[in-house]
């Protein structure tokens, strides 16, 4: 049996079969509708939001949107305004000046109590977890359940469930301080997702856990995210957290988003210096023997190098190999790589021309110019090697 | 009147269980209260009000300034209001109870105060209210730290017992100073103050288990 959704993966939609989907509910066994469809498609919609602490600005307008289910991450580097920017999604922070609008109800204005229930909405997991010492594995992930009233004979299933959804159900009985970090969001996910959220934050998630625990919870949150199609904003300062998981980025500096998109097109073409520096690590560099004899200008003698980038379909043509046979030139590979960003290729290569002459070394980059997604004239070298 | 030592310790012990774990439990149920108020409404509390934390915060320092034995003769007209009378074993226990209270409060005070944020800000996200916090997050993280802090309370008390002897209470404490000092009864003496040491460890030992039972950091 399943919820409205019928796009499950027949593989896996067993591991969860009783976990009705964001829009579902499950009533004596049965799944129901609960929900409408969400005003506009956007579950969240950030407008014109300013947020200063005495003089220090932490927000400065930031406007954006976060459509049903995709994963949004926001980047940026510590003191950039993340954390007060996915603490004003849930109310936890009150934006000076803005509109936060959860599945299309302006939060900012709200009182406390009517707030309480939009937060029961809205599910949050935490760097350090936030898990209570003093309940069990399946009292936490109950707790979100007993604040929406829920009756203990149906929160008993529904923490059954939601331990089996993220691997942990011989941990029912034991205390938080008995798990390692991985296990323990493990169970923040599991009790953020308890109450049937329409929106997951995840709050620096990963930052305090090694890197191969953080990829098997980074897996876990986009099995969530495609299984029960639920909406999640996550924030980060790691870039592969995002290129892993997201969908879409904004990276955030100084409380104001400098840059937007597809994960893949930031990641193949990022405009901001910012984008630039957190993605320059990993792109290639050139070898400094090489950088240092650089010139600009082409003298008799000297080699011309050049750096390609191609990206999405245009990095499974044999660009190089075209070139060769067209031209008669024969490209010296410096570096290469290929990256996979969420199913979209990026093939860069920094290449050599040995002596090509002048004319030549037009041609080349007329032919390349049209035939790759980013060209960039290096310059010229003397004995290469 | 040696013959019946055996009475008079019974009895000693007996009046200065009944005053402590009297005044014990009154304390216990209005010093956490009182020490939830004091930590809910101090700056960054879950719900912030400073004026209210200054005036109890000034209130309870008072009380702890004064020492108990003045707070027991200052406290007679009080403890003739409530217990009906002034003297004996019963009226003994509104000023051990009235004293308490704000010791055990600023104890409380400190535990809660320990709690990780990050833990109320966990169930506020769920959407709990500050009841909830309090139920689910303050007291029983707290715990042991409560259970910690009582168990001085008592010790504390069972030593401020002995004071009581000045109204006529009667208690551990009377009978040293009566039949131990003023009698120049050295054995009298050093029994209560053998009594006075197991009863302290056994209450801390029961204190510290009970608090470990509840500790799962």
């Amino acid at each position: 049996m399943s919820c409205c959704m019928d796009w499950w993966d027949p593989e896996t939609a067993a591991f969860a079969e009783n976990i009705p989907c964001s829009d579902c509910v499950r009533v004596e066994g049965d799944f129901v509708l609960r929900r409408p469809s969400i005003p506009g498609g956007a579950v969240v919609r950030v407008g014109n939001v300013s947020k200063s602490f005495g003089r220090v600005t932490a927000l400065k307008d930031v406007t954006f949107e976060v459509q049903r289910g995709e994963i949004l991450g926001i980047i940026g580097r510590s003191g950039a305004g993340k954390s007060t920017l996915i603490r004003c999604l849930n109310g936890l922070e009150k934006p000076g000046r803005g509109r936060v609008e959860i599945l299309g109800q302006d939060i900012v204005p709200l009182p406390e109590r009517r707030l309480q229930l939009v937060r029961q909405r809205i599910g949050m997991i935490f760097q350090h977890f936030n898990l209570l010492s003093a309940k069990t594995v399946a009292e936490n992930v109950a707790l979100p359940l007993k604040i929406a009233g829920v009756p203990w004979r149906e929160r008993d299933f529904r923490v059954q469930d939601l331990l089996a959804l993220v691997g942990l159900s011989d941990k029912a009985s034991v205390y938080p301080s008995k798990l390692s970090g991985g296990q323990k969001q493990r169970v923040g996910i599991a009790r953020a997702l308890a109450a049937e959220p329409a929106l997951l934050l995840c709050d620096e998630a990963t930052s305090a856990l090694d890197p191969e625990t953080t990829s098997s919870i980074l897996a876990l949150l986009r099995d969530i995210n495609r299984r029960l199609g639920l909406t999640i904003v996550l924030i980060t300062h790691e870039m592969n957290v995002v290129r892993t998981v997201a969908d879409r980025v904004i990276v955030l500096d100084q409380g104001r988003i400098v840059e937007e998109g597809d994960v893949w097109r930031v990641f193949t073409a990022p405009e901001a210096d910012l984008t630039q520096r957190l993605i320059g690590g990993q792109t290639n560099e050139l070898p400094s023997a090489i950088r240092s004899g650089l010139r600009n200008e082409w003298r008799r003698g000297t080699d011309l190098v050049l750096r390609l980038q191609l990206s999405g379909s245009a990095a499974e043509n044999p660009v190089l190999a075209q070139l060769t046979r067209d031209l008669e030139v024969l490209p010296v590979v410096l570096d290469a790589s290929v990256q996979r960003v969420q199913d979209h290729a990026l093939a860069s290569f920094t290449v050599a021309f040995r002596d090509p002459g002048e004319p030549l070394a037009r041609r080349i980059g007329e032919y390349l110019a049209s035939r790759v997604s980013r060209l960039e004239v290096l310059g010229y070298v003397q004995q290469l090697a | 009147m040696y013959s019946n030592w055996p009475d008079l310790f019974a009895r000693a012990l007996l009046e200065t269980l009944e005053m402590t774990a009297a005044a014990g439990a009154i304390a216990f149920v209005a010093g956490l209260p009182l020490g939830l108020i004091l930590v809910a409404t101090a700056p960054g509390g879950i719900r912030e009000l400073r004026w209210l934390n200054r005036i109890l915060g000034a209130i309870v320092n008072a009380f702890r300034a004064v020492p108990f034995i003045v707070l027991l003769v200052a406290l007679i007209p009080l403890t003739r209001l409530i217990a009906g009378t002034s003297i004996g074993t019963e009226a003994a226990i509104v000023p051990l109870a009235i004293g308490a209270t704000p010791y055990y409060a600023r104890i409380a005070e400190v535990s809660l105060r320990d709690v990780d944020y990050g833990l109320i800000e966990a169930v506020k996200s769920m959407g709990g209210s500050r009841w909830t916090i309090v139920r689910e997050v303050l007291v029983p993280e707290a715990l042991p730290g409560l259970l910690a802090g009582f168990t001085v309370t008592i010790v504390t008390m069972i030593g401020a017992s002995a004071m009581a002897g000045a109204i006529g209470a009667g208690g551990l404490g009377d009978l040293a100073i009566r039949y131990g000092y003023q009698r120049f009864n050295t054995g009298i003496m050093v029994g209560v103050v053998i009594v006075l040491i197991a009863l302290v460890s056994i209450v801390q030992f029961g204190g510290d288990r009970l608090a470990r039972r509840f500790d799962h950091r």
